[in-house]
């Protein structure tokens, strides 16, 4: 009996923290938009959205809304079922990713251990992956089922991208599997503890930040959708909240990857004064600025350099990091 | 009865939420048409910054779109294209018609342009103005907003029938619902003057012959010419004749059978070699006044006002039918000269053939086909004769002289016109060109007519293997606005607004060639200052255009900011602009023999601001650029040409120079006075991408060094010249005596008169070398008026730079030659 109440609490409180995880990422992934708009506009000497409330800052619903009551089109000849279900393959495995964040110390309610995090796999970060890789179908089934060139050109090129950044993005992950000693998130912020593997591992990170800009499929990586060459890429036929959901799936990916560079080299929740979860936001804003910095700088790659960029540059330098982390840790140990 | 209460409540709520969030989501597609476009470009930058209202996120894709903003003349051509991507667009959708040209035709009333999008798609907010300014954009999108407020659509949205959203308004029908009659309504029945039943010119026409003029001016042979003339007399004999009188270069009458002999003579064998196709065109000589007495013509007329001055002739001078232009270009001699040969034509069709000249230089492939498309000339042994500016389903040759030229004369384009209209299928386009399929695996990628980078409305199909394009053709023409026809029409001043619009970012410099036809034919002087103003003016718009350039290739290759910032710096440009001419794209400030106005105060103070802090800004943003990897990977190699074939497809401008070879008419063939300032021509060798970028970047730094010294040196004196025959004269003078009037009152109203005769006027225009050709027959507006564009030529030899490369690398390619389309088109 007490075993069933247990259980039935600890549903409820999984029930709790998933409602309010997945209503703060959304809501963040949202707002993430609006600071992406409004920084943009500061680089660009520009004021950036003010009028939909103070500072713009109802933007974000504005363009929900819209895109929410816009008509829902899907074009003559397209594969209907894949066309429908792409978008929602995009978003779900990026929200799905975020499961496995830590974003604070375990919390105690009522004598009963609560852990911050949705679920302590202990494969997170392999978890992360996979989920990672399914979305390459959401762009690729998108593309394709679109009946329409740009958007079959966007799909390969998306598919092509997304599977060749992998490799790079979880090599660059495996030296510090190797030094927190597991696969799991919580224990890898446990590991920093006294200090952040970035420190350790710069090469690791760089490679890392690089790969999760292409994965995330943002400016100089940003092939699949580039607008001066194919239009909109895979998204090209898609109206009204199918797109929104392609967007918002962008927008959670940055969120997700800049949570992970925070777990995994800047140490997390970890930080002096403010409690963990705002530190962990911090981190990830500070991730995000950076991309968006990124994209208001740089020019865009071509498709082949791209390629040579992860077949030939990262994937070798991520092997070396490998072997110089074990060739130090055994001297060490 | 509650309930009902309660459900209205509930939606006028929702209906406030879903109009709220659509006001300020109002994302436009990007999508333009021309000069407009310019305009609304500038709104997104730093000054207007439209995403204030949160409607900066200008989708590529019209599905994604919630506003289509017309900005633009909307052609004939393209018209089923703005009418599919309109279709394309989900519900609900709003329409802004920005400019004149979209509104109702705007000045273009000819017969390329629809007169009106309103007559293909519903509109819900026109904004005037010809371009309208950024800011009249800004208020029509408020207006909009306004109108977003008032709609219901929380029945629509929630499928309960009733309620509106969106665009409600009907599409008009001409002469139905709408009427584009100038004169307003009341004048059903009476016959607008200026049109084919009531030529204006014919009226003004016997006027002009009431004007004495002196004659044209005689150009003076220089020595190298004359040997060239000496060389083809003597070995051509009778079959080449030099002209009788020439303004402005040497001019040889050629028979048809000795043509291409000739030709291949003067390019590979006189003592001067002219290696260069400046241009190719020909004349339609059936309406010439003083042609001998053509009974055909005049019995086969049958309006009498016509038929009447047509039968009226008195026997003169023995004109074919058609006469054919060359004009070539020696680099060595720095010369040209112009090749000229009648056509007869044959039957009530009027045909008539020539031999085809492309075995001699590549580039005639295009000009032999506009020459096609416009007046019907057959050329044998051209590899693919089809038409080029005009869509295959057209009727008619339209520079023909018994074309009526005006849209309004012709039966009104429709909604139904613009679905049957669709342009051609890709595939069947490509075989057309090459005569064949071009391989069955192909995968065709239409590029365009709309599309993010091609800058305008260009269409290019690639045949493709993965990436890699295997084969390039090229459909132009979606931008053809007819301005060769509208000079024939146009008085000889009223001429130059459109000027303007043929290439609508470097403005004043096109107006700047154009005076120096005119003025080069009638022997006109420029007082020295009116001279330096053009320099200072062409200089300007120099700058804008280029930083316009350089914000567009950076966002062609994924770079969003350095747009910004060049913009930033281009409307401090045009501020100079506006100070000194009043206006921005389109300044309309050059006059025949001088300029509109002198220079207002405080010009010099402006200038020398710009001056000082130009060159510190351009490195600044430059950084961006000139050394990012990314950015050098992108373009160094790519879409290379060597100089042969730059020279050969009649290249001209830094696309040249960045082959290597320092060649400027500024330098090379100085006119306006440039050869008193100080500057230099920069060069680059690879020819790439890269290369052009290094070149077009040393040439804003070259420039600013001419406005420094122009600034500094202004000479003192008149605007416009004292020859008031030609001229619009000074105001002050007009005011004070008589005869200043009466040459007032000619020259604004019915126009002044050319002697007869023709000249070549050209400029170096930012694009490289713009010409204009103009034929008079002693009237108040032009017989011919060519335009002799750079971008014509340039494009041409883009499928050379591209094939082999990958898709991306055509985006480069395009975005590094700085096409722009009403240049290409005219």
């Amino acid at each position: 009996m007490l075993n069933m109440l247990l259980w039935i609490a600890g549903f409820i409180i999984l029930l709790v923290k998933l409602m309010i995880i997945l209503g703060v990422l959304l809501f963040f992934a949202g707002y993430l938009v609006w600071v992406e708009r409004k920084f943009l506009a500061r680089l660009q000497i520009r004021y950036g959205p003010n009028r939909a409330g103070p500072y713009g800052l109802l933007q974000p619903l504005a363009d929900i809304v819209k895109m929410l009551v816009k008509e829902d089109t899907v074009p003559d000849g397209a594969d209907r079922a894949f066309f429908l279900i792409a978008p929602a393959v995009v978003a779900a495995t990026a929200i799905l990713m975020f499961s496995v964040v830590p974003f604070g110390k375990d919390l105690t309610l009522w004598g009963q251990k609560v852990p911050l995090v949705v679920t302590d796999l202990n494969i997170g970060l392999l978890f992360v992956f996979a989920m990672s890789s399914l979305g390459v179908y959401g762009v690729a089934l998108g593309g394709w089922a679109s009946n329409s060139k740009y958007g079959l050109l966007g799909g390969i090129r998306g598919a092509a991208q997304m599977i060749s950044y992998e490799l790079p993005l979880g090599l660059s992950l495996v030296p510090i599997v190797m030094m927190a000693h597991s696969f799991s998130m919580v224990k890898i912020v446990a590991a920093q503890q006294k200090y952040p593997f970035i420190l350790f591992q710069p090469l690791a990170f760089m490679i890392f930040a690089i790969s999760s800009m292409a994965e995330s499929k943002r400016i100089p990586f940003d092939l699949p959708e580039a607008e001066n060459e194919l239009v909109a890429g895979y998204h090209t036929e898609y109206s009204g909240m199918r797109f929104g959901l392609f967007f918002l799936g962008e927008y959670v990916h940055i969120m997700v990857f800049g949570a992970i560079m925070s777990v995994l080299f800047l140490g997390g929740w970890r930080g002096p004064f403010l409690p963990p979860v705002v530190w962990l936001l911090i981190k990830i804003l500070a991730v995000a600025l950076f991309m968006i910095w990124v994209r208001g700088t740089l020019p865009r790659l071509r498709y082949d350099q791209l390629m040579a960029l992860g077949w030939k540059v990262l994937i070798p330098l991520a092997l070396i990091n490998i072997l110089a982390t074990g060739a130090v840790g055994l001297m060490i140990n | 009865m509650e309930r009902g209460v309660e459900a209205s409540r509930f939606e006028s709520i929702a209906d406030r939420v879903i109009n709220w969030s659509r006001k300020f989501s109002l994302w436009p597609m990007f999508f333009g048409l021309s000069c407009c476009f310019v305009e609304e470009a500038a709104v997104f930058t730093s000054r207007y910054d439209l995403a204030r209202f949160g409607a900066e996120v200008l989708r590529p894709s019209p599905r994604q779109a919630d506003l289509l903003i017309v900005s633009g003349t909307v052609f004939k051509k393209i018209a089923p294209v703005v009418l599919r991507l309109y279709e394309q667009m989900p519900e609900p959708k709003w329409v802004i018609s920005m400019g004149s040209c979209s509104n109702s035709g705007g000045m273009f009333d000819v017969y390329s342009v629809v007169q009106g999008v309103d007559q293909i798609i519903p509109v819900d907010v026109y904004v005037p103005g010809c371009p309208p300014r950024p800011e009249a954009l800004l208020e029509g999108l408020v207006i909009l907003q306004e109108k977003i407020m008032s709609e219901r659509p929380a029945r629509r949205v929630f499928h309960l029938g009733g309620g509106t959203q969106g665009t409600e308004r009907p599409v008009l029908a001409e002469g139905v619902t709408k009427s584009s009659d100038p004169r307003g309504p009341g004048y059903p029945g009476t016959v607008i003057r200026g049109t084919s039943l009531l030529p204006g010119t014919l009226h003004w026409g016997n006027r002009s012959d009431l004007m004495w003029t002196p004659q044209a001016r005689r150009a003076v042979l220089s020595e190298s010419d004359a040997e060239v003339a000496a060389q083809l007399l003597e070995r051509f004999g009778s079959k080449a004749r030099l002209a009788p009188q020439s303004s402005d270069m040497l001019t040889f009458e050629v028979d048809r059978t000795s043509l291409k002999e000739v030709l291949h003579f003067l390019k590979n064998e006189s003592s001067t070699k002219y290696r260069r196709l400046d241009d190719l065109t020909a004349i339609d000589e059936s309406a010439r006044r003083d042609r001998v007495w053509n009974k055909g013509l005049c019995e086969g007329t049958s309006e009498v006002g016509a038929a009447e001055a047509l039968c009226k002739r008195q026997p003169g001078e023995n004109y074919s039918d058609f006469t054919m232009v060359y004009q070539l270009l020696s680099f060595e001699s720095a010369c040209r000269v112009r090749i000229k040969t009648g056509l007869e034509a044959k039957g009530g069709e009027k045909l008539a053939s020539t031999a085809s000249v492309t075995d001699l230089w590549p580039s005639a492939n295009w000009y032999e086909r506009e020459v096609f498309d416009m007046f019907g000339i057959r050329f044998d042994g051209h590899p693919n004769l089809h038409r080029l500016l005009m869509p295959e389903w057209w009727e008619g040759h339209p520079l023909r002289k018994d074309y009526p030229g005006r849209a309004t004369e012709m039966a009104p384009y429709t909604f139904e016109d613009a679905r049957k209209r669709q342009p051609m299928d890709g595939m069947q386009l490509s075989t057309l060109d090459n005569k064949g399929p071009t391989g069955d695996r192909e995968f065709f990628l239409n590029i365009g007519p709309h599309h993010v980078s091609t800058h305008g409305l260009l269409r290019c199909i690639a045949g493709l293997e993965g990436e890699q394009i295997k084969s390039l053709d090229l459909e132009i023409g979606y931008h053809h606005r007819a301005t060769e026809k509208l000079g024939e029409r146009q008085s000889w001043h009223q001429y130059i607004p459109y000027t303007d619009r043929n290439d609508y970012l470097a403005g004043s410099s096109l107006e700047f060639s154009y005076a120096t036809a005119v003025e080069t034919l009638a022997d006109i002087k420029v007082p020295e200052r009116a001279q330096a103003m053009r320099v200072l003016l062409a200089e300007l718009y120099r700058l804008s255009n280029h930083l316009v350039w350089m914000a567009t290739f950076a966002h062609d290759l994924g770079a969003m900011t350095p747009n910004f910032y060049t913009f930033a710096e281009r409307e401090m440009i045009l501020d100079v602009i506006e100070l000194i001419t009043g206006g921005r794209l389109h300044a309309e400030f050059v006059r025949i023999g001088g300029l509109a106005a002198d220079l207002p105060e405080g010009w010099k103070e402006a200038v020398d601001k710009l001056t000082a802090i130009f060159p510190r800004r351009l490195s600044e943003y430059e950084k961006l650029l000139r050394k990012n990897p990314i950015f050098m990977a992108r373009t160094k190699g790519i879409g290379r040409i060597s100089l042969e074939d730059a020279i050969s497809w009649g290249i001209t401008g830094p696309n040249l120079r960045a082959c290597g070879m320092a060649w400027d008419l500024r330098k090379n063939m100085p006119y306006s006075g440039y050869e008193n300032y100080e500057f230099e021509v920069p060069t680059a060798t690879e020819g790439d991408c890269y290369a052009r970028y290094l070149v077009r970047v040393e040439e804003m730094r070259q420039s600013i060094k001419i406005i420094e010294q122009v600034a500094r040196n202004m000479p003192s004196g008149r605007y416009v010249t004292e020859d008031y025959r030609y001229a619009i004269p000074r105001r002050e003078e007009m005011l004070r005596d008589i005869e200043t009037l009466i040459h007032h009152f000619v020259n604004v109203t019915r126009g002044m008169k050319i002697p007869v005769g023709e000249a070549y006027g050209v400029t170096e225009v930012p694009r490289g070398e713009h010409g204009y050709y103009a034929v008079s027959d002693g009237l108040g507006s032009a017989y011919r008026m060519r335009v002799r564009s750079p971008g014509f030529a340039n494009i041409q030899a883009l499928p050379l730079m591209a094939t082999g490369e990958s898709i991306a690398d055509l985006i480069s390619i395009i975005g590094s030659m700085d096409v722009i389309l009403p240049d290409i088109d005219r």
